[in-house]
């Protein structure tokens, strides 16, 4: 018995009657291929983009802010009063500006300053090189004193008061009063340790940080020390010979 | 006259009947692709308006950062006076919580007693460490009196008492710490006894 003979497939036979099949298949794979290898990474790319542009937009906002403040600054009354800062926190060690306001003090309440101690650390050269009697507290540096006073017990007292009312800012740190009965009036004598504090440290900020706030009651610091004796020193620019550059080696105030 | 048989009839009904599916399919897969299309424009579209808006806010954070540096100076300047008040502000502060609390306590305890010495340049910064004279035994214990008393406990939680010593000229001195910002207890506390004290003579 014959074997039926198997049908050979033919494909254009099959182009001719199914073509639309055909085609259909093929565009659908399209579709898909476009989905995924044309609009799927897009999608992505897309996503990426809008969460960079909302993060750059606070950026935006902020650099804008500051810049708009930046414009402001100058017109701030709180800014205007700058000097009044820089005296009372100056940025260099204020050992002329301490000895002539506590000149002016005791002579304006009539007290005597008996004893005196102070040193100033690095001052002329290395060679002379005294027992540095500056400290850092934190963020800032005192510069120390510890003096003896003699006067009547009214002069003493507003002497005291004085004292913590001059600029550079100075603070009383240890003080011990002897009250004594001298020629029918009580004569005081107020033996202390100063602080009296300047700022040198670098301060770093950048382009994209804000600026920064002053609060409600940093603005009433302000008006209180507007009410300060401030001395009455002319800075001195230069240095006449020897060649130096800081008399008491401070470094200059840094900004990065 | 001949008649022609069609062999292939029911096969051609057969085949013209999927053709008819098949142009039907069609169209739905030309829909389907415009679709595709359609989505694959959309999304470029998004993708080049989202490059578009990236670009015009980096452009103008550069034009707002060369301005900021441009007041660099001025910055410069804001920057270390602000830095300065509040360094201030946090020393005022300090020195006004100790000012206080020395009228505070010349209050309380009136003119007869006096303070004689002050100090605060302790290691910590939050004390503060001053010594009393008492003329007389009666007004030493006044003072104990007014340190036990809730106008002192409710102001100052921790007020320590030590060094109490009798002078030669018959009156008392005695040392007084105060440690501030700790919160006042809601129920005083009990005053140290006298006798916790070291009584020496001078």
């Amino acid at each position: 018995m014959a074997q039926p003979k198997k049908k050979k497939f033919n494909p254009i036979i099959l182009w001719r009657t199914r073509q639309y099949l055909i085609m259909s298949i093929g565009l659908v794979a399209l579709a898909i291929f476009i989905l995924f290898f044309a609009a799927y990474p897009q999608v992505q790319a897309a996503l990426e983009l809008r969460s960079k542009t909302n993060r750059l937009r606070p950026q935006l906002e902020n650099l804008e802010k500051k810049l708009a403040q930046l414009e402001n600054v100058r017109f701030e009354p709180e800014f205007s009063q700058m000097d009044i800062i820089n005296e009372a926190l100056p940025s260099k060690k204020p050992l002329l500006e301490l000895l002539t306001n506590l000149s002016a003090i005791s002579a304006a309440h009539q007290v005597e300053i008996s004893e005196f101690q102070l040193s100033p650390g690095e001052v002329a050269t290395t060679a002379a090189e005294l027992q540095r009697n500056t400290r850092q507290r934190g963020d800032i540096d005192t510069l120390d004193v510890e003096l003896t006073i003699q006067g009547s017990r009214d002069n003493v007292n507003q002497f005291l008061n004085s004292i913590e009312k001059i600029s550079p800012f100075t603070t009383i740190t240890q003080l011990t009063i002897n009250t004594a009965a001298r020629q029918g009036a009580e004569a005081s004598t107020a033996r202390m340790a100063t602080n009296t504090f300047f700022f040198t440290k670098p301060i770093t900020t950048t382009v994209d940080s804000p600026l920064p706030v002053i609060a409600d009651h940093e603005k009433t610091v302000l008006t209180e020390l507007s009410s300060f004796t401030i001395p009455n020193l002319r800075e001195q620019t230069e240095i006449s010979g020897g060649g130096l550059e800081d008399l008491f080696g401070v470094d200059p105030l840094q900004f990065e | 006259m001949s008649q022609s048989i069609n062999f292939v009839s029911a096969t051609r009904k057969r085949l013209t009947a999927a053709q008819k599916k098949d142009r039907e399919y069609f169209r739905w897969s030309v829909g389907i692709l415009a679709g595709a299309f359609g989505i694959f424009l959309l999304v470029l579209g998004a993708r080049f308006f989202f490059i578009f808006q990236a670009k015009q806010i980096e452009n103008r954070q550069q034009e707002v950062r060369a301005a900021i540096l441009a007041r660099e100076e001025l910055e410069e300047e804001y920057t270390i006076f602000v830095h300065k008040l509040k360094l201030l502000s946090d020393l005022f502060g300090k020195r006004k919580d100790k000012q206080e609390a020395l009228i505070f306590f010349n209050e309380v305890f009136g003119p007869r007693v006096q303070v004689s010495g002050i100090d605060y340049s302790g290691s910590d910064e939050d004390m503060l460490r001053f010594t009393l004279n008492a003329p007389d035994i009666f007004l030493l214990d006044s003072v104990f009196e007014i340190l036990k008393s809730t106008a002192v406990t409710a102001k100052y939680s921790s007020v320590q008492k030590e060094g109490l010593r009798r002078l030669e000229d018959g009156s008392y001195a005695m040392q007084l710490t105060l440690v501030f910002g700790e919160a006042p207890a809601a129920t005083p506390p009990a005053a140290a006894p006298t006798n916790d004290l070291d009584l020496g003579m001078e």
